[in-house]
């Protein structure tokens, strides 16, 4: 009889192993998932865009006396924070090619003007963009510095040629912090003293700006 | 008279013998109460921890069959992290840690700086944090990708988790560590797989910009 039962509980054990086709050890799975690692975004839109390329002012047909503004936008359209530097090109003078008497005058070479020598201008940045130079819109100075109004600064003006291959981007913290979604104004104000004589009639002066908006630190 | 009670007394005895059909001999017995079998216990508590760029990533813990992660957001070349998982054997019995694995890399459209890099931008069409940023994992204190002076690329995260078999004793903590970073000069980790050696490629640093890492990990202890 005790044989008989032994028998009949090893069967049952091994009907269990292999009718039941499966063998399960104990395990306890835990997930961790959704880490994730996302870059942020470093972006300067000029004028709207980006690489415009776009002139703040294109002048024509100006004298002695006259003055003016012009500006285009700068806008930080990345997810961070970054620092605005400033850069100007080479300064090209054109003399005239015209034909009346105080044009192509050859001052200082043949086919070089004298309008960048001249004609004097203020960079500027218009921080709150209220169009008028108040309390901490920023003045680029041509030795390369950057004044912040706080006072009774006023915009300084210098001939264009004087701006010629400068950068701003003091002690390396940049012209101004752009938080995204800033936006401010850059301004160019000219002013092309009545002192000017006829040597400038029918001159051009083309100068160039890079604006790079870089990460804080970066430099 | 003797004659008649010897003969009674051996009627009773065997009256008593047949009648009761009883023959106790000499025993002595003994017991073995309470056996008892009970299974042991497997039960594993993850925990997960973080550091990173200040104000750029959010810990949650999680825990037993909570899910525990980091998330690092808008992150800059110059900076970098690290998530720890640690994972300790609650239960009774030893068991074998493994671990299933899935690494994600996305693009996530291009903006104009990163539209402008030279050589192109989301190479491999799956963004560019899986060749241009460095990770490293260790285990218990011990490189198992990477190493103390090397980041690899994040590439090869994926299958070097996925190659995980380790045992883990009743009581016992086994700590995962992935280090992450992100150089200030970006490169590319050249023909050695290393980053931070000789044969780095130069690569314009926008090029990972809005490009992310999403990492999901099971970790099953096994008996």
């Amino acid at each position: 009889m005790k044989k008989l039962f032994g028998l009949t509980i090893a069967a049952l054990l091994i009907i269990g192993m292999v009718g039941g086709g499966t063998w399960a050890y104990f395990s306890d799975p835990e997930a961790s998932t959704d880490n994730s690692l996302a870059a942020g975004t470093l972006d300067l839109n000029w004028d709207g865009g980006n690489d415009s390329g776009v002139a703040v002012l294109n002048l024509d047909t100006k004298a002695p006396g006259d003055t003016g503004e012009a500006f285009k936008l700068l806008k930080n359209v990345g997810s961070l924070t970054g620092e605005l530097d400033v850069a100007t090109g080479v300064v090209t003078n054109t003399e005239s090619i015209g034909a009346t008497e105080y044009e192509a005058d050859d001052i200082g070479g043949g086919g070089v003007g004298e309008l960048g020598g001249v004609a004097k201008i203020a960079l500027w940045i218009d921080v709150n963009k209220s169009g008028a130079w108040d309390n901490g819109d920023i003045n680029l100075i041509n030795d390369q510095s950057i004044v912040t109004k706080s006072g009774a600064e006023t915009l300084d003006y210098q001939t264009i040629n004087s701006y010629a291959s400068k950068t701003w981007n003091p002690s390396n913290a940049g012209v101004k912090q752009m938080a995204p979604l800033d936006e401010h104004r850059f301004y160019i104000s000219y002013d092309i003293p009545t002192t000017a004589d006829n040597t400038i009639q029918g001159d051009s002066a083309k100068i160039s700006f890079t604006f790079t908006l870089e990460q804080p630190a970066a430099d | 008279m003797k004659k008649v009670i010897g003969l009674t007394i051996a009627v009773l005895l065997s009256v008593s013998m047949l009648s009761t059909g009883a023959w106790a001999f000499w025993a002595d017995t003994e017991s073995s109460a309470n056996n008892q079998l009970t299974a042991g216990t497997l039960d594993m508590v993850p925990t997960t921890s973080g550091t990173g760029p200040a104000g750029k990533y959010t810990v949650t813990a999680g825990g037993n069959e909570v899910n525990g992660k980091v998330v690092f957001q808008k992150l800059l070349p110059g900076e970098s992290g690290s998530i720890t998982w640690t994972l300790v054997n609650n239960g009774s019995l030893p068991g074998t840690l493994v671990i299933s694995s899935t690494v994600t890399f996305l693009e996530n459209g291009s903006n104009e700086p990163e539209s402008a890099v030279p050589g192109g931008n989301n190479r491999g069409g799956n963004g560019d944090i899986d060749e241009f940023v460095g990770v490293r994992a260790k285990r218990n204190g011990t490189y198992f990708l990477g190493d103390a002076s090397n980041y690899v690329p994040f590439s090869g995260l994926q299958t070097a988790l996925n190659l995980e078999s380790q045992a883990l004793a009743a009581s016992g903590t086994l700590t995962y560590v992935l280090e992450w970073a992100i150089a200030s000069d970006i490169k590319g980790a050249g023909d050695d797989g290393k980053f931070g050696t000789g044969d780095d490629v130069d690569v314009n640093e926008n090029i990972i910009q809005s490009d992310t890492a999403e990492i999901d990990i099971t970790f099953t202890l096994n008996q």
